[in-house]
């Protein structure tokens, strides 16, 4: 953590060496959050790249009370939910069976798009504000309180977006397991 | 029943969600085009402190020009109240000399003169009083 902190410092000089250094410890995280929010690996990467280049941007603004990956999170979830909006109001995407993965391969192809369709199954028709709570307390299992500073919601808001997500959640979750024993 | 098999395949996809993590393909890839994405920005970056502190300073510079500017508006104001007072004092000019070219010098000299005409007409007077009522030797 100190590590951190010192690169931090000297990302606000303008070192670029350390700010590599960032990029590298923290893009699987990024990326992770950002494919569990979007469904898609290659919006993932987009997002995970506008989410580095305006954490470059802002690293003067980062106060040192708030954990950095708080931080971090909050501007990855920013780029998402402005995705996310984007998205919805395009059009309301059906289950893509893009091929993505050509490089890696067949079984780890499967494992990958068999995630992405259940996480896409069972929260694509969440509206963004829902599906945002959802992920960050049920999937990364944060608590409120980090939830609250990431979004900007009331803790109130927060337990009532997540009782509405959890409840449309199982009804897909049965819907998906009957689906798959047919 | 149904609640208790519901929660149950709610958490093992959940888990099963939790414990996969997606693998980035061509992280170093990414990593490279995030740096190539920061560069512009640190170029831009620098700009902009340059063009604020030329502002700062432009800033600063006005501030002055504008103090210095007041304080001699004020000093001028101060000084032009000094001329108007010494153009509006009225020296008072005898009938005998009004006319007549006399220089402001002996202008001066012809009033303390004539103060002390005045002065010494005053005193011949109050002797001539005194002398009248209680005699020339009465002190």
């Amino acid at each position: 953590m100190v590590n951190v902190i010192a690169k931090i410092d000297r990302c606000r000089e303008g070192d670029t060496d350390a700010f590599r250094y960032i990029v590298s410890q923290y893009q699987q995280m990024i990326f992770t959050l950002a494919f569990r929010l979007l469904c898609d690996e290659e919006d993932a990467k987009d997002a995970t790249q506008e989410t580095f280049i305006k954490i470059w941007q802002n690293i003067s603004n980062y106060k040192k009370q708030y954990k950095f990956t708080t931080w971090i999170y909050k501007i990855a979830v920013n780029v998402c939910y402005d995705k996310l909006r984007l998205e919805q109001k395009i059009t309301k995407v059906e289950l893509r069976d893009c091929d993505l993965y050509s490089n890696s391969n067949p079984e780890e192809h499967l494992y990958e798009k068999e995630l992405k369709a259940i996480i896409k199954e069972i929260t694509s028709g969440l509206p963004p504000k829902q599906k945002l709570v959802f992920t960050l307390c049920e999937i990364e299992e944060l608590d409120t309180g980090e939830i609250s500073v990431i979004t900007g919601l009331t803790p109130r808001k927060i337990k009532s977006n997540l009782y509405l997500a959890k409840q449309y959640v199982k009804l897909k979750i049965e819907e998906y397991e009957s689906s798959r024993k047919q | 029943m149904n609640q208790a098999v519901n929660n149950s395949h709610y958490d093992r996809v959940l888990q099963r969600i939790r414990t996969e993590i997606p693998k980035l393909d061509g992280g170093e890839e990414l990593v490279g085009e995030i740096m190539r994405g920061i560069e512009p920005v640190s170029e831009s970056k620098r700009e902009v402190k340059l063009w604020k502190t030329i502002l700062w300073l432009s800033n600063v510079a006005a501030v002055i020009v504008l103090c210095l500017f007041l304080v001699e508006t004020l000093s001028l104001e101060h000084v032009d109240e000094d001329v108007r007072n010494s153009l509006t004092q009225t020296i008072f000019v005898p009938e005998i000399l009004d006319g007549k070219e006399v220089s402001m010098t002996n202008r001066v000299r012809f009033l303390f003169n004539e103060k002390n005409e005045q002065a010494k007409r005053k005193e011949s007077f109050n002797e001539t009083v005194w002398n009248a009522f209680y005699g020339t030797n009465a002190n």
